[in-house]
């Protein structure tokens, strides 16, 4: 008699909770538990407003235009595909490593009577679904209106947004399995963590090379320039390179083609490449903490003992910063995204003492700021031991000075070259910068002191979802100011005064006293 | 250091709760009286949710309460928690580390945290470490000890400052059988050397073999105290173990019925 197991809808509808609750369920804290807005009513709130203020007009806008597939439209198409393919790639590598590997069910999973096919075809079918779901979410607001307004071969993009989920979802599997392979399961986390956001990061990288290694005094760029030839009807592009477009703009047979080839190559790496990644999941599970790799010792020195309490605190929260590899690298991709974005920037101005220098000391103080924000994150809010901080005899208000103080050091340090660099041709852009530095650092520090939120350090890639109030509040804060401080390097003090003011508006509204924290986290 | 221990009130016992209250959705802790003797061993005992944790979390000064008053040697917990802290020790079942650092990093925080001086924190965390068998793990990070060494560091953790009161909540949990026999001696050795500890278990063999007197909370009441002898005659129990004891005694009225 064969025994009953979970069928692959029960399976599915569990992979999609667990993805629902890990981005909009926020842990509850503190005895008051308020009602809040369900997150779908939040989400189907916000689409209605881009469908109203934005996809409606676009399509009006387009409504009596013929639009074709030509050389423009092709490179266009293929462009938006490939982007979108970029960033579902760098989604689902993580989400590879976290569903097979962090995630930590396959034992209970493997364990039971249901097929080990059936439990993999659907983990790695939940990979797809989300960055579908995603990228429908997004198009939506613009299909929508556009097939209201004369062009239903738009809602192609639902197939294609699958078709590129499942690619993505394919590749990404197959890249975690080739890192779990070769560097073992511990460092396939921090290694895949590091690519994802560099895959993401590569197209604007890609996109922005030709202007980027373009000589100074070329008037023209190369985007400019394929517009030119565009236009003059002198564009060529090579046949393959229809395929992907012409699924976009609704063509059947491209559309078909491309959607057996994705569910093909998805098929096949799901059940070949995915059920080897599994195994080796399970295996690096059952291995636990007694890994092959051997134990991280740090140097053998004299112990130093007698240290004062802040500055016990503050060498403790440097040594678990630059012990966490996954920490080092989403800063540091934080710096590798502001770099090719300030530097284009700062190549379209032609005077790099006024509008270049300007637009650098605003990308300065934003990366000061962000730097600042996710230290402060996970210095205050992820905290590992927050009962031994409780009931030493140190008060609170000592361990939270030390720990801003210990957020501030790092984004200094990082930001002092690129500040010195300024300084070299626009000194006073150059001071101006490091006061908005420290200005937009400190408020972001403050930010997450004053709304902190206890949340584990493994959360810190979600940090937006587990602490969403001092994120935005972090960045709006950072933009602000970053803002003020453009204007001012550019010398326009009087209109940099209004968003300074906005600013320190925003930091009085957020301020909290020690009482109030105190009474939040429950300290006694 | 030296402030905390002139303020110590001279023959007043370790830890006094007169009408400590605590209510979350219900009251979790109500209105309870308990003394603790200096130099004992006191298990506090009781079904899961009867208040244990809550009650020494307020102890620990990790939760206000709601009404009452908390002494600890004398001293007002509530009205001087730094004090008081400097006096004690918690240790929770799950152990107070930080994964990426070393036992022996852990130790100089803690011992900085509570002003240890550096000529005795550093001869005692070796101690300490070579007693529980971390001497040779000192420099790796905890993140790779099992759970048993982690617990280990913990407890070397909360040894370093040499606390008056311990208090241990399920210090045995998933712990193996010598790392468990290395826990206990430590504690009774702490009791001889003329500290106090306080701890909450659910392994009430450990209770009756180890513990001066026993106290049993339920609904964060104090059912009954005293040695396994009062206990027993309070049951009416006979020689019945701590087990037989502890399930009559917090037995509901309808299932004694």
């Amino acid at each position: 008699m064969s025994q009953p197991s979970a069928s692959i809808g029960l399976l599915l509808a569990h992979e999609l909770r667990l993805t629902w609750r890990q981005w909009f369920t926020r842990k509850q804290t503190g005895p008051a538990k308020r009602r809040r807005v369900p997150p779908l009513i939040i989400v189907a709130l916000v689409l209605l407003a881009v469908i109203v203020m934005a996809g409606i007009p676009v399509a009006r806008g387009l409504q009596d235009q013929a639009l074709e597939v030509n050389a423009i439209a092709v490179l266009i198409g293929d462009a938006v595909i490939l982007f979108v393919f970029t960033l579902m790639l760098s989604q689902t590598l993580v989400t590879a490593v976290q569903v097979f590997y962090d995630r930590g069910d396959f034992d209970l999973l493997l364990s039971s009577p249901t097929s080990p096919t059936r439990i993999l075809a659907v983990r790695t079918a939940s990979m797809a679904i989300n960055p579908t779901l995603l990228v429908w979410a997004l198009a939506t607001p613009f299909v929508l209106p556009m097939a209201v307004y004369g062009h239903p071969e738009f809602l192609a993009v639902y197939p294609v947004g699958l078709a590129v989920a499942l690619l993505a979802s394919a590749a990404g599997i197959a890249i975690a399995l080739f890192l779990f392979r070769t560097i073992g399961p511990r460092r396939t986390r921090t290694v895949a963590q590091v690519l994802a956001a560099l895959i993401g990061a590569l197209f604007v990288i890609v996109a922005n090379l030709p202007n980027m290694i373009a000589s100074p005094d070329e008037s023209d760029n190369f985007w400019i320039w394929l517009s030119a030839e565009a236009a003059a009807g002198t564009l060529e592009v090579p046949g393959f390179l229809y395929g992907p477009t012409q699924a976009l703009f609704g063509e059947p047979v491209p559309l078909l083609i491309f959607l057996v080839l994705s569910l093909a190559i998805f098929t096949v790496v799901a059940l070949v490449v995915g059920r080897r990644f599994a195994e080796n999941a399970a295996a690096a599970q059952g291995a636990g903490a007694s890994s092959k790799r051997p134990p991280r010792r740090a140097a053998d020195r004299a112990p130093r003992f007698g240290a004062t309490a802040s500055r016990a605190i503050l060498t403790k929260e440097f040594r678990l910063l630059l012990r966490d590899p996954g920490l080092i690298s989403q800063v540091l991709l934080r710096v590798f995204y502001l770099i090719p974005v300030t530097l284009v920037i700062m190549q379209t101005s032609d005077d790099v003492s006024g509008f270049g220098a300007a637009i650098a000391a605003g990308a300065i103080t934003l990366l000061a700021g962000q730097l600042a924000g996710s230290l402060a994150w996970i210095t205050i809010s992820a905290e590992d031991s927050p009962q031994l901080l409780a009931v030493s005899p140190i008060p609170i208000r000592q361990f939270w000075r030390a720990k801003l103080m210990a957020t501030l050091v790092p984004p200094a340090i990082m930001v002092a070259p690129a500040v010195i660099g300024l300084a070299l041709f626009a000194p006073l852009a150059a001071v101006i910068a490091a006061v908005g530095a420290v200005a937009a650092a400190g408020s972001a520090g403050l930010v997450n002191l004053w709304l902190q939120k206890p949340a584990r350090r493994q959360e810190f890639r979600r940090q937006w979802s587990s602490s969403f109030a001092p994120s935005i509040m972090e960045l709006v804060l950072s933009l602000l100011i970053a803002v003020a401080t453009g204007l001012a390097a550019f010398g326009l003090w009087l209109w940099a005064a209004a968003p300074a003011g906005l600013a320190l508006a925003a930091l009085i509204l957020c301020r909290r006293s020690e009482a109030a924290m105190q009474e939040r986290l429950s300290i006694a | 250091m030296d402030q905390t221990a002139t303020r110590i009130v001279p023959g007043a016992p370790p830890l006094e709760l007169r009408g400590v209250t605590k209510v979350f959705d219900r009251p979790a802790v109500d209105a309870l009286n308990l003394t603790i003797k200096a130099g004992e061993l006191y298990a506090l005992l009781g079904p899961n949710g009867a208040g244990k944790t809550t009650t020494l979390r307020m102890v620990t000064g990790l939760l206000k309460p709601d009404a009452g008053s908390i002494h600890v040697f004398g001293i007002d917990a509530l009205a001087n928690p730094r004090d008081t802290k400097q006096l004690v020790a918690w240790l929770p079942d799950e152990p107070l580390l930080y994964d990426k650092l070393t036992p022996l990093e852990y130790l100089e925080f803690v011992a900085s945290l509570w002003s240890v001086p550096a000529g005795i924190a550093g001869p005692r965390a070796e101690e300490l470490l070579r007693w529980l068998g971390l001497w040779e793990n000192r420099n790796d990070r905890c993140e790779t000890f099992s759970r048993g060494m982690k617990q280990k560091a913990s407890l070397a953790g909360a040894l370093i400052h040499d606390p008056k009161l311990m208090i241990l909540d399920e210090p045995l949990t998933g712990l193996d059988a010598s790392v468990a026999r290395q826990v206990k001696d430590l504690l009774q050795d702490r009791v001889k050397a003329g500290n106090t500890v306080i701890l909450t278990t659910h392994i009430l063999e450990v209770a009756e073999r180890m513990a001066d007197r026993i106290g049993i909370i339920q609904h964060g009441r104090l059912l009954a105290e005293g040695t396994l002898a009062d206990l027993r005659a309070r049951a009416g129990a006979g020689q019945s173990t701590l087990e037989d004891v502890f399930l009559q005694l917090v037995a509901e009225p309808d299932e004694v019925a």
